[in-house]
């Protein structure tokens, strides 16, 4: 074996580096072999009318990966069986940079009605009647320094839809992010629709 | 395991490794945690804006705070507002610093310990239980409140069966002289309106009202009036911004003012243009008193040069409608209310009263306690309980240790405060009351005017409303006659329609007050008071500085990194010293000089200065007041001496340093023709660069700017700027991609100072972006100097290319401590070590307000529809934002104008920014 090199320890750490982004911007760990309708958590299993103790919501070390979502909900169901169109939920696409994510309230408005028995609805059910956030693992991701509006996408004229970016999310029971969003990506695309592509408009 | 060289050094590769890793992994959040229940009118993602007031000083001017998701990330000026027409000064751009301070109070404290608010509220009502039983006096010590929780003192007050008059209003910086001589020339009290604008020539004697009073508004006053062709001449030994605003500075001995101001009177009735309607006998009474003021007199009393006074005697006859304003706290000595006096008859003897002067009658209002009276009778054991509301008498050195003193005998004192200033250290119960953007109010600047102050978010910590607070106590007592069954907020909110408050304010009429001047004007002049202190001292001149307007302002962190505008530093006191005092004293700049005067000692760093008179000491407000005594006015009251110390603290000097250098950087037309010669356009070896749509960039009027620094406060707020700190700052490493460059130039009729608002130039051919290695800056379509951090490796070759010396290297990741991340514009990148960064010319509104205009359908913009932070708060406008393309814009108007130049023009980098030069009349 050949005595280390002083190139060594930089070439090993910059694999390492990349393997790290690499996982960063692919789907979570864990994420994509969860079964899609067991209960997930202890949570899942405890009589709703029993208060849910409260979510730990703090940011974490960088690189711990998030705990598992205690709703397992699925996109496969919503969008996919039941048809539900994407803005139904996501409101704010269309208004805002951001797509938003729904509040338990909102989420109460069918379930008040609709699969109340499901362990899922039930844990719904509780964390809003407690006032309770809900807790969900993030899967899509950019780099803080990096603006992206949803509504400039949305009401463009190249009449982009959701899963040119996201991908077929109506056939996901558990999303991840199938591509990642590279620079790469965004401006291939930029390039075919005729979009900006002066760095400002994404790097400010 | 036996260490050898090989596994050694395998380790030492894992550890490597693992601390880069650890160095690359993304900081953003795991989770994405939606609203239980989504506020109806809040869209994530987009700003909700609401209208309040600043109440960083009783200037009380308008604001529209702008706020993400629930935090207040930006205050600017309310365009409705009559006091700030959309801008504000450094210290209201400031105020978000503050709100998300680390040295904010979050929790009730009591025997040096945190305390729960249970406690706390027991504490309360017991303390004042006790002072109630044992028939002592409850006395509310409030900061200044003309608004409805004034008024709430006095009902709570009464509530506890104690007479409503036990409310102090402790204002250590109210110029008092100014009423006393207002009532001594015409018998009124009213409060006086100056229409600064009007006046064809304006007299400052020593009131620096673009430092002290209602900042933006008189700086605007001021910018119009010069646009509008007046001029302005300033008397004071120390040459302020407005000193530096104003087209001539006349320094004259100081205490002899009055004499000045005397002198004038007598010559302009000499000139026989009273147009004041003054009956016979009184004009010759006054005609008497002003006999031994003559040209001679004052002349050798002032140490003007011969002739001055009957120039500018002829000039304030001559300008039809003129106005004298003052005295400034520069000039108020102990006879500073007979100035004030001398100042009003000068006024009405030139015919301003009614035209540029008005008065409007106050509204009745409840009588106070005098705070000596206070003073005296808590020294004497007889006041039970104190109520401290953002009072720090303590924090304002000797001059109020007498009253530290008695507050001391006080058995109960409670304090309401933001911060644990020198008083609440002392008081027995310290109580956290919210940020101004967290509660309501109302304040009323002047009769007529009532600013509403509504919270725009829930609060940061765990404070409490003050006024929410006494009426628990209160109520605890089961003492709750006469009070609001709800919160003082409803009480607020209940007095003002919904569209009042949409507004931010309700606008009455104000009765105008007639005056005529007394009989008895200039009768008691009093004898030239002596300076108090050691006789061998020199005057101390107590400057009022924009950073901490008149010193009331406790300093956050931001206002101390904002460099001063003059001197050029900043985390530091100083005293400045014209070059032949310095030189007889033997002091050199940046020496320490031990600086005594009758209330105390203290050292302060020597700036050597041009700006001072000769056998003066200049010294800022603050640094000021371990020297003062308290037996007068902070003012021009006392002598100190001066002895350096052999020790020295190196004040950073700005950039470019003080002077020009025979460069033309911040130029200067003659006011009669206002015309530059054109720059011949020079050739280039680069292909023309072509910006098809719009080209982007500010416009500079020199003329207007008053080098207030509300622009740069703004940027910092704005865009994420860190705070560096003394030492850093003291390394250059300052971040501000905005400064303001002064420059004070030695000319034959004195010095010039001048001051330059300087940050990236946006230049066509820069210079930064040929040496980029990595394309990290590039000129965009929109001509923009845009800097890519993400490409960026921090070779720093930009920085040393650039001929304006703006661009900023980020040597560390900069702290923000406390809950100051709350307070980040989510809209600009937070910069990380080791890039460079300057000026985007706030690219996230360019590209909002772009964004905006093509979802409405729009390619066009209009002229004002997008904004730079810089532009928006700058007072007098002198900033213009906007597209150098667009022929109808207010920036292709100016770019137009004949003072128009680019700086550094000869080096051909074809800026985006146009600077105007500035109109003197020598120039």
């Amino acid at each position: 074996m050949r005595p280390a090199h002083p190139g060594r320890p930089l070439l090993l750490a910059l694999a390492l580096c990349l393997g790290c982004q690499r996982a960063s911007s692919a789907a979570p760990p864990g994420a994509a072999d969860a079964p899609a309708c067991a209960p997930l958590s202890a949570a899942a299993a405890a009589e709703p009318s029993q208060p849910l103790p409260p979510l730990d919501l703090t940011l974490g070390a960088p690189g711990e990966p998030a705990p598992a979502d205690e709703i397992a909900f699925s996109h496969k169901a919503h969008a996919g069986d039941c048809r539900i169109p994407c803005l139904a939920c996501h409101v704010y696409a269309t208004t805002s940079p951001v797509a938003g994510i729904p509040s338990g309230r909102k989420c109460m408005g069918c379930h008040k009605f609709v699969a109340k028995e499901k362990p899922g609805v039930r844990i719904l059910a509780a964390r809003v009647k407690a006032e309770q956030p809900l807790r969900w693992r993030r899967v899509f991701t950019l780099p803080d320094f990096i603006y992206f509006s949803h509504r400039a996408h949305l009401r463009s004229k190249a009449k982009l839809e959701c899963k040119d970016c996201h991908g077929d999310i109506a056939a996901e029971k558990v999303v991840r992010q199938e591509t990642p969003f590279t620079m790469g990506r965004c401006l291939t695309c930029h390039e075919q629709k005729k979009a900006p592509r002066d760095c400002t408009t994404c790097h400010r | 395991m036996k260490l050898t060289r090989r596994n050694f050094l395998g380790s030492a590769v894992g550890v490597l490794g693992a601390g880069l890793v650890e160095g690359c992994q993304e900081k953003l959040p795991r989770y994405l945690v939606p609203y239980t229940a989504p506020p109806e009118d809040v869209v994530p993602g987009v700003a909700r804006r609401y209208r309040t007031v600043c109440r960083e000083c009783p200037a009380a001017c308008g604001a529209t705070v702008r706020v993400r998701e629930g935090r207040a990330v930006k205050m600017e000026g309310s365009p409705e507002h009559p006091v700030s027409h959309g801008a504000l000064c450094p210290g209201g751009q400031s105020a978000i610093e503050r709100l998300y301070a680390p040295t904010r109070l979050g929790a009730p404290w009591a025997g040096g310990l945190q305390i729960g608010w249970d406690r706390a509220e027991a504490a309360l009502a017991e303390g004042l239980k006790r002072a109630l039983d044992a028939k002592q006096p409850v006395v509310v010590l409030t900061r200044p409140e003309r608004g409805q929780l004034g008024a709430l003192f006095g009902a709570w007050l009464t509530a506890l069966g104690q007479p409503a008059s036990q409310v102090v209003t402790f204002d250590p910086m109210a110029r008092g002289w100014l009423r006393e001589g207002q009532r001594r020339a015409f018998g009124t009290a009213g409060t006086p309106v100056h229409d600064l604008a009007a006046a064809r020539l304006l007299l400052s004697i020593g009131d620096d009202f673009v430092e002290e009073g209602s900042p933006v508004e008189a700086a605007r006053a001021l910018a119009a009036q010069r646009a509008a062709g007046g001029r302005s001449i300033y008397v004071g030994p120390r040459l302020s911004l407005t000193g530096a605003s104003a087209d001539e500075w006349l320094s004259v001995e100081p205490g002899t003012e009055l004499t000045l101001v005397l002198g004038l009177a007598r010559q302009v009735l000499e000139l026989g243009a009273p147009a004041a309607a003054l009956p016979a006998g009184a004009l010759q009474a006054l005609r008497g008193r002003l006999a031994p003021y003559d040209a001679a007199t004052v002349t050798s009393r002032t140490r003007l040069s011969r002739g001055t006074v009957a120039e500018l005697a002829a000039a304030l006859a001559g300008a039809r409608p003129s106005l004298v304003v003052g005295p400034g706290r520069a000039v108020a000595g102990g006879d500073a209310a007979a100035l004030a006096e001398a100042v009003h008859v000068l006024n009405a003897l030139l015919g301003n009263v009614g035209t540029t002067v008005r008065f409007l009658a106050d509204p009745a209002g409840l009588p106070g306690m005098e705070l000596a009276e206070f003073t005296r009778r808590a020294a004497a054991g007889e006041i039970g309980a104190v109520i401290l509301h953002h009072a720090d008498p303590l924090g304002y050195g000797p001059a109020y240790a007498a009253l530290g003193k008695a507050l001391a005998r006080v058995p109960f004192v409670a304090a309401f405060t933001n911060e644990l200033d020198a008083t609440a250290r002392q008081a027995h119960l310290v109580l956290a009351d919210h940020h101004f953007l967290e509660t309501w109010s109302d304040v009323s600047p002047r009769p007529g005017l009532r600013g509403i102050q509504q919270p725009v978010m829930t609060p940061v910590l765990g404070t409490r409303p003050a006024a929410d607070e006494l009426l628990a106590a209160a109520r605890a007592l089961g003492r709750t006659a006469g009070l609001p069954e709800g919160t003082f907020g409803d009480v607020v909110r209940q007095a003002f329609s919904e569209q009042e408050i949409e507004h931010g304010l309700k606008v009455e009429a104000a009765e105008p007050l007639p005056v005529s001047l007394q009989a008895t004007a200039l009768r008691d002049l009093p004898a030239p008071a002596p300076l108090r202190g050691p006789g061998m001292g020199l005057p101390l001149v107590v400057a009022p500085t924009i950073r901490h307007l008149d010193g009331r302002t406790p300093r956050s962190a931001l206002l101390q990194e904002l460099p001063d505008p003059l001197s050029g530093h900043s985390w530091t006191g100083w005293v400045e010293l014209h070059p032949t005092t310095a030189a007889a004293l033997g002091v050199k700049a940046s020496d320490v000089v031990a600086l005594e005067g009758p209330g105390g000692r203290v050292d302060l760093p020597a700036h050597v200065t041009p700006t001072v008179r000769a056998g003066v000491l200049g010294v800022p407000v603050g640094d000021a007041l371990p020297l003062l005594d308290g037996h007068g006015p902070i003012g021009l009251g006392v002598r100190a001496t001066a002895a350096p110390t052999g020790l020295r603290r190196p004040l950073h000097l700005p950039e470019a340093g003080h002077h020009q250098h025979g460069h033309e950087l911040a130029r200067s037309v003659s006011a009669a023709s206002p015309k530059l010669p054109p720059q011949e356009p020079l050739p280039s070896m680069y292909p023309p660069v072509i910006h098809p749509e719009r080209r982007w960039g500010l416009a500079i009027d020199l003329d207007r700017c008053t080098g207030c620094g509300a622009c740069t406060t703004a940027c910092y707020v704005e865009n994420n700027l860190p705070i560096v700190g003394p030492e850093d700052i003291q390394r250059g490493r300052s971040m501000s991609w905005l400064r303001i460059q002064a420059f004070v130039d030695e000319t034959p009729t004195g010095p010039q100072a001048s001051f330059l608002p300087l940050g990236c130039q946006h230049c066509t051919n820069a210079p930064c972006e040929s040496v980029c290695p990595t394309y990290a800056t590039y000129h965009t379509k929109e001509g923009l100097n845009a800097q890519i951090y993400a490409r960026c490796i921090g070779t720093r070759y930009c920085e040393n290319n650039c001929p304006y010396g703006v661009r900023r290297f980020n040597f560390f990741e900069w702290p923000r401590p406390g809950n100051e991340r709350l307070g980040l514009n989510p809209d600009v990148t937070v910069r990380d070590r080791g890039v460079t960064e300057k000026c985007s010319l706030c690219i996230h509104r360019i590209g909002e307000g772009e964004e905006l205009a093509r979802l409405e359908g729009r390619n066009q913009l209009r002229d004002g529809e997008i904004v730079s932070a810089c532009a928006a708060t700058c007072p007098t406008k002198a900033i213009v934002f906007g597209d150098l393309k667009d022929p109808g814009s207010e920036i292709s108007r100016r770019a137009a104008d004949g003072r128009a130049y680019k700086l550094l023009g000869e080096l051909n980098t074809e800026p985006g920014v146009v600077y105007l030069a500035r109109r003197r009349e020598k120039a």
